[in-house]
């Protein structure tokens, strides 16, 4: 039996000691809460009874007509001590009935924010004593659980933890019912040891040091309950689609929770004070005239209650205002992608500045966004504007109380492009001139286009870059604005279903960004179920939205796919015919993609076919095309020989030219229709340096185009053809030998050929075999069978013998022109004699063609 | 049972509630001080009212902050005497009544 008393020491967190005080833990010997609620059932009573008293007493007063309320300090009388008595208990109900969030039997109230303000200043403690840190409620717990080896504790403290209403609220967020936790309850007592010496300490100091790392005031139920999601859950978790990111996810949501609570309490203290006019409080900044006029007043905003904070951007709140607070050169500017959140860190950072979590030179301060488009479009012309631009930047130097936002800055400076240079000197001049604080954004392309060129002004900013968040942030953004979209649409939104946004809105939007796009799609879908009169959106119905948008089908492979995929290799042998070898290989290659186990990051295939020409490379790309996209002409079709040149790239990726931008074909296609075959005709007829641009495409799934926007191909499939080694092919398969040999043997001549890094670059590099006469007969079959087709759409019947194929197999085989050959003696020998006779009018429809040989076509009523 | 029924009520009521009050107390103190806005009166004493460095300017500007610093203090001192009194109450609650049962019982 193991005995707990005494100090124990846990381990170190930096170079301080944690310990915990058993005797403290374990006191009550499980009793700790079964103690509270007697002594708040003996508070009920007494404040109940003590209440009663004092309200006979006034009656009893009021009736004798002498409401001298101070004859009570003269006790001479039992009455006057009953009153006494009564209110000693009414005061002490109030302990019985205290908050024990706030006080059990310590005397200070520690705080973890009280540690880390400690660690900032460098005066973390060598010693602490952890339970200080837990709060009432998972105190209680482990109280009560902390008992002599107890194989269950693991799952016991899960059965406890799933009553508190904080942890009910993180497992809907996961999306587990009650039932289904309780599943993994007891699935978690028999796959993994949960006893109490395995756990007990462990939970304790991790939860603490998870607490503290994470910002949270105190370890509670919620800290406890997503350590044992990261640690001992973990693996169960996935069996119920709960990944670990997403336990992280939730991390994050839940600490900035806790920081909008704190901040919502102290708006409350702090709002009413803040100015109601546009000075600062002192009265001693200046009216800014203009600039009220094209103002939008981010500080004003927050104080009258929109309360927005980025979530999971402390880093980057941080360093703006420690950049902003250095005062001589206060200007910042924010870089990001449209729609990466830039607005709300502003709105963050007027809320910080609203309950004064910045330094003191940031409080009194108001954050002032400049509306230069509205002040453009209000301007006679370009040297009006100018003057008012002036004029606002010297008002807001006289005022000293405003940080002025100037949002989108690089469309500020290249408002009107012949007068960008005086702009950006007016705004140079005065950023030296008059120290402004100012706080301005940019996209990333902007930047490059507009800011960066100019080195003067350049030097002027702090540049704070703004990264996509990743996607479980993405995902905890999208649940804090859940409850405004569904009562905004009156639809219930699932958690599949914003998991699924924000995957795919990253998957298949890639010139946007996170977490814009997933809201868009979002909005798209709700409306999207609106319109079909349901009030729910799911997983599946945010799949079929993406599909219907992309054209692709997505999602859980449904049977009728399934079998689609189990079956592709019959479907591409109906058009192309032999090349068996091909074949497998790239419908290997799909379902690898289709079932998600292949790379992210690249292309979903990528192949060099080789081999004599006509014997179905281009068919097999257009076959994939139709097969994975559902239309062959999803295609896009490069003849490389016409990239010989390295100037050739140019068109390739397309260029500017003075202020002119020529689109690539290459680029501008995949941009347009990202789910297409990608398929470059006679490789080796190109340049190499067009060549090497490839080389990324294939390894990283995406190019810079001509102005430097990113172009995404991880929805392509590459297809690159080469008629390489033909020659050598024909004559070793003539002289019997088999696929794998000649495969290897005339592999060599490609090496020669492309660099070896191009070639690895490739899932398969697959070489065509020339075709064999009973093909050539097939693909006659094939040939017939369509000109059959079209027939019969205009009514006309159509019957062939095994002769006529055989003859057409004989006249097309053409052993250096494959099956191209064939097209030509079909067209000649059968389509144009069709033809003949339909414009004689021998042939008409409900008539019988029957074709005996190329020379006998026989026509008879049907 | 003596340490949690009695001691920890003394300990609570003057470690906990006392300290409670009193910055409940503190808390209203302040808001009024925020909201009578007189310290930034007092700092900025002698600069003008939005930078009129104008004679007149100086002069009204003085005059305002001279009547609003005065006034304001003087609602902050009347607000201030009931939140002591209060204070005062507060701190000698649990103890007043235990001081008439024994002044009874000694009688």
């Amino acid at each position: 039996m193991k005995v707990f008393h005494g100090m124990q020491k846990l381990g170190n967190y930096k170079e301080t000691s944690i310990f915990i005080d058993w005797d403290y833990l374990i006191k009550d010997r499980g009793l700790r809460k079964e103690k509270d609620d007697l002594q708040k059932l003996f508070g009920t009573f007494t404040r109940f009874m003590s209440l009663f008293v004092l309200i006979v007493l006034a009656i009893i007063d009021f009736l004798s007509g002498k409401f001298l309320l101070w004859e009570v300090f003269i006790v001479d009388r039992l009455i006057e001590v009953l009153f006494w008595v009564a209110l000693l208990l009414f005061i002490y109900s109030f302990f019985l009935l205290r908050d024990r969030t706030k006080f059990f039997d310590t005397l200070d109230i520690k705080t973890l924010d009280m540690l880390r303000e400690l660690e900032n200043n460098k005066k973390l403690p060598e010693e602490i004593e952890l339970l200080d840190y837990f709060d009432y409620d998972i105190l209680n717990i482990l109280d009560d659980l902390v008992r002599e080896s107890d194989r269950e504790f693991l799952s016991n403290l899960l059965e406890r933890l799933i009553v508190l209403q904080k942890v009910r609220l993180l497992l809907s967020r996961l999306d587990l019912t009650i039932d289904k936790f309780e599943k993994i309850i007891h699935q978690t007592f028999i796959t993994i040891n949960t006893s109490q010496d395995t756990w007990l300490i462990r939970v304790m100091f991790d939860s603490f040091i998870l607490a503290y790392t994470n910002g949270f005031e105190y370890v509670d139920e919620q800290v406890v309950f997503l350590l044992l999601c990261q640690i001992a859950l973990k693996d169960i978790l996935m069996n119920y689609k709960v990944m670990p990111n997403e336990v992280n996810g939730l991390l994050l949501w839940a600490r900035n929770e806790a920081k909008k609570r704190r901040y919502n309490n102290l708006w409350k203290e702090r709002a009413g004070l803040k100015p109601k006019n546009t000075v600062d409080r002192g009265y001693t900044s200046r009216l800014a005239v203009t600039l009220e006029k094209f103002k939008r007043d981010f500080t004003r905003e927050v104080i009258e209650g929109d309360f927005v904070l980025s979530i999971a951007r402390e880093n980057e709140l941080d360093e703006v205002v420690r950049l902003l607070k250095q005062g001589e050169k206060g200007a910042v500017l924010l870089i990001g992608d449209p729609g990466v959140g830039k607005t709300t860190l502003i709105k963050s950072l007027a809320v910080r500045m609203v309950v004064e979590d910045v330094p003191k030179e940031l409080r009194d301060k108001r954050l002032v966004g400049f509306d230069f488009t509205r002040a453009y479009a209000s301007s006679p012309n370009i040297d009006n504007f100018k003057i008012k631009l002036e004029t606002i930047l010297r008002e807001v130097a006289s005022t000293k109380n405003i940080i002025l936002v100037l949002d989108d800055f690089d469309q500020l400076v290249n408002i009107r492009q012949n007068f960008a240079g005086e702009v950006i000197n007016l705004i140079i001049e005065a950023m030296d001139k008059y120290k402004l604080r100012i706080l301005a954004t940019s996209t990333n392309n902007g930047y490059l286009a507009h800011i960066k060129p100019n080195i003067a002004l350049v030097s002027l900013f702090d540049i704070v870059n703004l990264q996509e968040p990743n996607l479980e942030v993405a995902i905890q953004i999208l649940i804090d604005l859940i409850p405004r979209i569904e009562s905004k649409y009156r639809v219930k939104i699932s958690f599949d279903a914003i998991r699924k946004v924000v995957q795919l809105s990253h998957k298949f939007a890639f010139d946007r960004v996170l977490p814009e796009k997933a809201i868009d799609l979002l909005t798209e879908a709700v409306v999207f179920v609106e319109e079909q009169g349901l009030n729910f959106v799911s997983e599946l119905d945010i799949e079929k939205l993406v599909s219907k948008k992309v054209g692709v089908s997505l999602g859980t492979i449904s049977d009728e796919e399934s079998q689609k995929f189990t079956n592709i290799e019959e479907q591409m042998h109906k058009r192309v015919i032999g090349q068996n070898e091909a074949i497998s290989a790239v419908a290997d290659a799909l379902r690898r993609s289709r079932a998600g186990i292949s790379r992210e990051n690249r292309p979903i295939a990528s192949f060099l076919f080789f081999g004599p020409t006509g014997v179905g490379k281009t068919e097999l790309a257009k076959t994939l095309a139709e097969t994975y996209y559902g239309d062959e002409k999803l295609m896009i079709r490069l003849d490389m020989s016409e990239y010989q040149e390295d100037e050739n790239l140019k068109r390739l990726i397309g260029y500017r030219q003075e202020d002119d931008f020529y689109g690539g074909y290459l680029t501008e296609a995949v941009r347009e229709r990202p789910f297409s075959l990608v398929l470059l005709d006679e490789l080796e007829k190109a340049n190499p340096k067009v060549l090497d641009i490839f080389l990324q495409i294939l390894d990283e799934g995406h190019v810079t185009d001509g102005i430097g926007r990113r172009v995404n191909f991880t929805n392509t499939i590459i297809i690159a053809t080469s008629n390489v080694a033909s020659k050598e092919i024909f004559e070793l398969i003539k002289q019997g030998m088999d696929y794998k040999d000649v495969y290897t043997k005339v592999l060599p001549l490609i090496r020669v050929l492309f660099k070896v890094e191009f070639l690895n670059r490739f899932d398969k590099i697959i070489m065509f075999k020339p075709l064999v006469l009973p093909e050539i007969e097939q693909i006659a079959a094939l040939m017939l069978e369509t000109i059959s087709k079209r027939l019969y759409e205009k009514g006309i019947f159509m019957d062939y013998s095994h002769e006529v194929l055989q003859e057409l197999s004989h006249l097309g085989y053409n052993p250096s022109y494959g099956a191209r050959e064939l097209y030509r003696i079909v067209q000649e020998n059968i389509e144009n004699k069709i033809a003949e006779l339909i414009v004689a009018k021998k042939l008409q429809a409900g008539r019988k063609l029957i074709i005996n040989d190329i020379n006998n076509f026989e026509i008879s009523e049907s | 049972m003596i340490k949690d029924y009695i001691i920890n009520f003394w300990l609570w009521w003057y470690f906990v509630k006392v300290k409670e009050i009193g910055q409940i107390l503190l808390r209203y103190w302040l808001f009024l001080l925020g909201y009578l806005n007189v310290v930034p009166m007092v700092k900025n004493f002698f600069i003008p009212l939005y930078q009129d460095y104008t004679f007149i300017g100086r002069v009204i500007s003085f005059i305002i902050r001279f009547i609003w610093v005065v006034v304001g203090s003087i609602i902050q001192i009347i607000a201030t005497v009931p939140l002591i009194f209060l204070f005062i109450i507060i701190f000698f609650l649990p103890i007043i009544p235990i001081i008439m049962i024994l002044s009874y019982l000694i009688k």
